[in-house]
């Protein structure tokens, strides 16, 4: 059984999705988890589902764009747990339109909300791992960081730059005895809301990417939630610097 | 609960190194573990250690994983005996390293034999049993390399066979899951491991173990039991949305360009 207890985590994107399911699976493995998040009401929402499985977190609103927000969320995580182990750069937004149609105002802000956020999350989170003697870091990207798929320039853009501004941070995180580990979390298609919000509750869609998958199903939040519990243990100490794909194979075709 | 509880899994190359690494996990995580080699004393000796620590059934066979009819008796026996597998790691291999022009064809082909034909003819058996005997449900781990993912030197032979092994993966992955079959496989890509095998490959002089220490980003070799700890995941449950994938285990070395300075 993986072992977290007395680390302490801080996972954005927390108020649904892969966010919301990795404070649980995280928790239930002994961590004290910082959830961030916008929106207040769902955030405590995670928080509190925790806290009745007998776990132990808080939920911070913060916009992970924000160097100010997450100056603060470090002041938090440091008063509150007094160090930390483990950051879960999940948050992310996705929007579908086709090159021509996609405003550079639209493409920086993507870029913005999901290359920034992991940027100023590690920027922020390695020195108080430092402090701690390592930690581990996941940053959340997307087969689509690998693969292309039309109308999403912006989004294969953004989720490309994680992965490789993960390879460079890995080894910055690691060179002369430093021991922070930073690897990229490659989920395929996850039906969360993320994509409801894109697609809509739409059948077809999914029945179309369902059939596309070679294990025949969509992905779950707990088949990633349960690959970044790999990624942050000690089971994957010599393990830094790589993507993790979870697809169901698609990214094998 | 164990990651492995009460699951049957069947690992070549047992006797020592990462294989035998991989035993002794997957028996902490609470399999049954049928331990395959080509050389029965190391196969012996190790299956004492076993024995003496787990109250798990761990059982020994011969095994040449080039060799078709070898896989045949072992595939029979488990038919007998266990009835089925869970889980297959193809970890057995060779490695030959020299430039190309002083490589043998024959020693081409001999780590082709081993390192590809051997893992393809243990894909293509634990496909047909999981598939008759198991629902079509399985997880297969090939163990590939890192050399199977970039550049080595002095590797034709070796990297030739691991990036076939990785392919093949890919290939094999598409194809169950074309069937509507639940049979995942997966590659592992170790880095610099120390292991008996590594040793006879490049000696034990201890400056250049340094030298090779300094190398990894992480600043440490890797261990069998790093290579262990990604196969027991990808055997495990917790990756049923896995496969066709890759899973590297190398302390950061492969995407560090060689000659980068890490660990002064």
């Amino acid at each position: 059984m993986t072992d977290l207890t007395n680390k302490v985590a801080i996972i954005t994107g927390a108020t649904s999705g892969i966010g919301r399911t990795c404070c649980e699976v995280l928790s239930k493995a002994g961590a004290k988890i910082i959830a961030t998040g916008r929106n207040e009401e769902r955030g405590t929402k995670t928080v509190e589902n925790i806290k009745k499985s007998g776990g132990e977190a808080i939920f911070l609103k913060q916009d992970v764009c924000s160097e100010q927000d997450w100056k603060k969320c470090i002041e938090l995580t440091k008063e509150r747990f007094n160090g930390l182990d483990i950051l879960i750069n999940n948050a992310g937004a996705f929007f579908i339109k086709s090159i021509e149609d996609t405003t550079v105002k639209e493409f920086n802000s993507l870029v913005s909300t999901n290359v920034e956020s992991v940027f100023l999350g590690m920027k922020h989170c390695m020195p108080v791992m430092d402090e701690a003697g390592g930690g581990s870091i996941v940053n959340v990207s997307s087969l689509m960081g690998v693969v292309g798929l039309p109308d999403a320039s912006a989004y294969c853009a953004s989720k490309g730059a994680i992965c490789g501004m993960t390879r460079s941070a890995a080894l910055e995180a690691a060179m002369n005895g430093r021991n922070i580990r930073i690897n990229t979390m490659v989920p395929g298609v996850i039906w969360t809301e993320m994509l409801v919000g894109s697609y809509g509750e739409d059948d077809s869609v999914k029945e179309f990417l369902t059939e596309e998958t070679p294990l025949k199903r969509l992905g779950n939040t707990e088949d990633i939630a349960n690959a970044i519990l790999y990624l942050v243990s000690e089971e994957s100490s010599f393990v830094t610097g790589t993507e993790l794909i979870v697809d169901g194979g698609r990214g094998a075709d | 609960m164990a990651k492995l509880d009460n699951k049957v899994i069947l690992v070549t190359g047992a006797g020592r190194g990462i294989g035998k690494g991989c035993v002794s996990k997957i028996l902490l995580e609470g399999a049954n573990v049928i331990a395959t080699d080509v050389n029965k004393e190391l196969l012996e000796e190790s299956q004492r250690e076993w024995s003496g620590n787990t109250d798990q059934s761990i059982r020994t066979n011969i095994l040449d994983i080039s060799s078709e009819e070898d896989w045949n008796k072992v595939m029979s026996d488990i038919e007998a005996k266990e009835g089925f597998i869970h889980g297959l790691v193809n970890n057995a291999g060779i490695v030959n390293l020299k430039p190309i022009e002083e490589m043998s064809l024959e020693e081409f082909r001999e780590t082709q034999r081993v390192n590809l034909t051997g893992t393809f003819i243990g894909t293509k058996l634990a496909v047909g049993m999981m598939r008759s005997k198991n629902n079509a449900k399985g997880s297969i781990v090939n163990i590939s390399s890192i050399s199977g993912q970039t550049g080595t030197l002095n590797c034709s032979a070796y990297s030739a066979s691991k990036g076939g092994v990785r392919m093949l993966t890919k290939a094999v992955a598409l194809e169950v899951g074309a069937k509507r079959e639940f049979i995942r496989i997966n590659s592992v890509h170790p880095g610099v491991i120390m292991t008996p095998m590594q040793i006879e490959r490049a000696g034990d002089d201890a400056d250049l173990w340094e030298e090779v220490r300094k190398s990894i980003p992480l600043g440490r070799l890797g261990k069998p039991e790093d290579v262990a700890s990604a196969v027991t995941y990808l055997l495990s449950d917790a990756s049923e949305f896995m496969t066709g994938a890759e899973l590297t285990v190398d302390g950061g070395m492969r995407v560090a360009l060689s000659g980068t300075s890490l660990n002064d």
